[in-house]
């Protein structure tokens, strides 16, 4: 219990007196996991939006494979692209193994299955004869597109939440393709792994404080854009 | 009032998200090392020294032993800076490493819980200590990852002459020097651990206390190795070998000298020859 | 009055069965249509294709003479308009709801709310402007529905059951506004409905879907003197359907036999026929002394009144005669007769008055 009371004060410590290591740590954290939730969710929704509304022959496998990719394990997703990156690998002349954009592209990997899982979800929720109302006055298929998306709000921005969890908080592939070089690609999370290895529990723990604040502060924005103007009674 | 602020602000934050953090540049080595070596925080101490002198940008890679090697295998890596000499010289002799040069040892100790159920005594040598635990069949806890400190227990069982693989005393946990000490204080067993790591974390191990320690079957070498650029296009070996001289150098002699006394009063790290 | 919608051989399968198949139909420029049928005939089917929201398997559909697949569906699209029984607005203001097709057909943005502030004013919701359409009444949703589908200004607008979840009051008001909206601009309407009232008021001509095929169309007095079937009987209103066969033909009239009763009725009919007789209620009279001789109906019963319901305007009084029948009476006859619940009256109507379909 001490501990966890010491870990509260050196968070708040740590925070309040700048100290260079652990801002460059939360930055670096924010800057990746926020582009990589931002490239996973303008793919995501818009695939979501073409899968939902054409019927092919292959759709339930398609769908079952998103599904499953969903509960992708990072560490594994972090093996996988390591060996593609190594600069004797495939991909390995881009340079991009133990860079920041490494980590990027797997949490990329990561978070693109469950926002497009979800998001498939909440556009098949928008009924067809709404569809068909809004063809009737003349829509085409971007105006469907914007009404979808605002009509469907509440799932889709569950769905990019649930993205930005799962990145801002998994270790396995950041650790990997990064190399928590510390300083370049230590995040908050490798971090964490990091200072618990040596022994230091009051920082991992207090590292561990941050990521929680920083991600409940970025869902409590994503809540109120989610939850504005759908006010069931007056 | 809101729409006002949004094209500022949309400004700043892509501004924000696309900046990087430091300078990557083509002056880039890539360091094979080990977790403990990266936990010992010697590396935090030099690296920003050799990186000031040359330019260079270091991204020091720390991973199990194991990997270590296989990376440099694999020409992932420029240097390896590792602690397993069986391993490097096996490294070496397949034609993967040059210049290996061995600069540095510190002391693995025993440790065991205060209780000291196997009764090991400090005059005891290391192998003594083993037979006695095997024989009291005494909770031991072993790193079990291949690491450096774990093929130096292993060395050490075999010289003794024993096998503990899969006795219901022996315990692998699979993870680092710190964890393993921690499960070792909580379960009340026996462990081998690096100085460093015991010293960092003396306050939180009220349990342990080290038992058997200046044995020289307990000395660890380190040793920089330089991948060799044959076998590898892609090998920086102007960095590498830039790197191997300044671990080699007097400069750094003294640090590693002087390296724990602030903080532990004892030195940490010894040179070949002390 | 040209022809402004034509279908020939129209055919809709979905998974291998066949939804709707329709021959041949047209409707006249400026007309309104209404298609009534049971659930499950096709009317919705049938609404989305002519509407060019759903494509048919085989057939062509004409618009102003020109094959609608010459084109891409979305081009002829631009001519329509179309509502739905659900009010389907967006999560946004009555105004953005209203100006959606307006932007979606890229009106000028300067005429955009001229309009909409026009149509609001028709059908007098100008107050609601701004107000979220989650917060509107059933009756304020559907004026907003419909004022959405007119603003673009259709040539064609189509209505699925619009009405079928408004109360008969709310609904007389939107259809009161609507119809002079739908006749200032020549609107052609082609409307499904449940409701008799609605299709009686606003439809020149009335067509009967049942599985799939048009069973019957004409202009509603035809329909309602003339119902093809039970279930358009009764959807005009006809409340006595009675079950009998034909055992006696004569020249241009027969005897059905029902129950132990017989009812004579005209028309060309075979023995053996099993058939529905329909008598609109308000032909059927009740006397409390009667003979044969002494009136032209040839269907005299005698039976007792098992049922009196006041209708308003009139009374419902239910007959049994060995077979119940239904008439309505007015409230003066009733208290002139003083009937009351079990009193043995005498009942009539004209062979004339027995519409009879053949029962399949």
């Amino acid at each position: 219990m001490d501990i966890i009371i010491e870990s509260f004060k050196s968070a708040l410590k740590l925070l309040i007196s700048f100290d260079k290591d652990t801002y460059d740590i939360i930055f670096l954290s924010l800057r990746i996991s926020i582009l990589s939730s931002l490239i996973s969710s303008i793919i995501g929704i818009f695939l979501a939006f073409v899968i939902s509304l054409k019927n092919f022959p292959a759709k339930k496998f398609i769908l079952t494979f998103i599904n499953t990719g969903m509960a992708m394990p990072p560490v594994i997703a972090g093996l996988l692209i390591t060996i593609l990156l190594w600069r004797n690998g495939i991909l390995g002349s881009f340079n991009l193994l133990y860079t920041p954009s490494a980590i990027i592209i797997a949490q990329t990997l990561l978070a693109t299955p469950i926002i497009l899982g979800i998001s498939v979800s909440a556009f098949q929720h928008f009924p067809d004869k709404f569809i068909l109302q809004l063809l009737g006055l003349g829509a085409n298929k971007f105006h469907l597109f914007l009404i979808m998306l605002k009509e469907c709000k509440l799932s889709i921005l569950s769905a990019i939440m649930a993205g930005f969890g799962a990145v801002i908080s998994e270790v396995g592939a950041s650790l990997m393709v990064g190399g928590n070089i510390k300083g370049y690609t230590r995040v908050l999370t490798t971090a964490t792994v990091t200072e618990s290895s040596k022994g230091n529990f009051d920082l991992a723990i207090a590292y561990g404080i941050i990521l929680m604040f920083i991600t409940f502060t970025i869902n409590f924005i994503l809540t109120k854009i989610q939850q504005s103007s759908t006010k069931r009674y007056e | 009032m809101k729409k006002r602020f949004l094209m500022p602000i949309t400004f700043l934050f892509f501004n924000f998200l696309f900046t990087s953090t430091s300078y990557c540049g083509n002056k880039v080595l890539i360091l094979g090392t080990t977790t403990s070596v990266r936990d010992s925080g010697f590396l935090d101490k030099i690296i920003p020294i050799f990186e000031k002198k040359t330019g260079y940008f270091v991204k020091t890679i720390a991973v199990g032993t194991g990997q270590a090697i296989v990376l440099g295998k694999k020409g992932e890596v420029d240097v390896l800076l590792i602690h397993a000499p069986e391993e490097e010289l096996k490294f070496v002799k397949e034609g993967y490493g040059l210049n290996r040069k061995t600069f540095m040892y510190n002391n693995f100790i025993l440790l065991g819980p205060k209780s000291n159920p196997a009764k090991i005594k400090p005059d005891m040598n290391i192998i003594e200590a083993f037979k006695e635990i095997a024989k009291n069949r005494s909770l031991f806890i072993s790193r079990g990852d291949n690491s450096g400190t774990h093929i130096k227990e292993l060395s050490i069982w075999k010289k003794a002459g024993l096998n503990p693989l899969g006795e219901k005393w022996y315990q692998e946990t699979g993870t680092g020097m710190g964890q393993t000490l921690l499960i070792a204080n909580e379960k009340d067993g026996y462990t081998i651990s690096d100085r460093g790591t015991y010293l960092a974390l003396k306050k939180t191990l009220n349990n342990l206390k080290p038992l058997v320690e200046n044995d020289a079957s307990l000395r660890n070498y380190y040793s920089i190795i330089e991948v060799n650029p044959e076998k590898f296009r892609k090998v920086n070996k102007e960095g590498a070998k830039l790197f191997s001289d300044f671990i080699n150098s007097r400069e750094i002699k003294e640090i590693i000298k002087s390296y724990g006394q602030k903080e532990y009063g004892e030195s940490l790290f010894y040179l070949i020859g002390q | 009055m040209s022809n402004i919608l034509s279908v020939k051989n129209l055919s809709v399968k979905k998974s291998n069965k066949e939804i709707i198949n329709i021959e041949d139909f047209t409707i006249t420029e400026g007309s309104i249509t209404s298609i009534i049928g049971e659930n499950g005939a096709g009317k919705t089917t049938f609404i989305l294709t002519m509407a060019g929201l759903l494509k048919p398997s085989t057939g062509t559909i004409f618009f102003k003479n020109k094959m609608i697949k010459d084109m891409p569906l979305s081009e002829y699209r631009k001519n329509i308009s179309i509502v739905f029984q659900e009010n389907l607005l967006i999560n946004d203001t009555v105004y953005n709801n209203i100006a959606m097709g307006l932007k979606f057909r890229k009106f000028h943005i300067s005429s955009i709310e001229k309009k909409v502030d026009d149509i609001l004013h028709r059908f007098k919701i100008s107050h609601l402007k701004y107000q979220k359409a989650n917060t509107l009444s059933g009756g304020e949703a559907k004026r907003v529905s419909i004022a959405r589908a007119l603003v673009i200004e259709p040539q064609i607008l189509f209505l699925d059951e619009p009405f079928s979840s408004l109360d008969t009051l709310s609904k007389e008001d939107i259809i009161t506004d609507m119809i002079k909206v739908l006749k200032e601009n020549k609107i052609t309407v082609v409307m499904s409905t449940h409701d008799k009232y609605e299709a009686f008021r606003l439809s020149d001509s009335i067509i009967v879907l049942e599985k799939g095929k048009i069973i019957q169309k004409g202009l509603k007095e035809e329909i309602i003197k003339h119902p093809a079937n039970s279930f358009v009987a009764s959807f005009v209103g006809v409340e006595n359907i009675i079950e009998g066969i034909i055992i006696e033909k004569k020249s241009g009239s027969f005897i059905a036999q029902v129950k132990n009763k017989y009812i004579e009725g005209i028309g060309d009919f075979e023995v053996g026929n099993k058939v529905l007789l329909c008598i609109r209620p308000e032909n059927i009279f009740i006397s409390r002394y009667l003979s044969e001789s002494d009136t032209s109906a040839r269907n005299i019963f005698r039976g007792k009144i098992i049922e009196i319901l006041d209708y308003g305007h009139f009374y419902r009084v239910t007959i049994d005669c060995g077979f119940n029948l239904i008439s309505y009476i007015t409230k003066t006859s009733l208290i002139k007769l003083s009937l009351k619940l079990n009193d043995i009256v005498f009942v009539g109507f004209k062979a004339m008055s027995v519409h009879t379909i053949t029962m399949v």
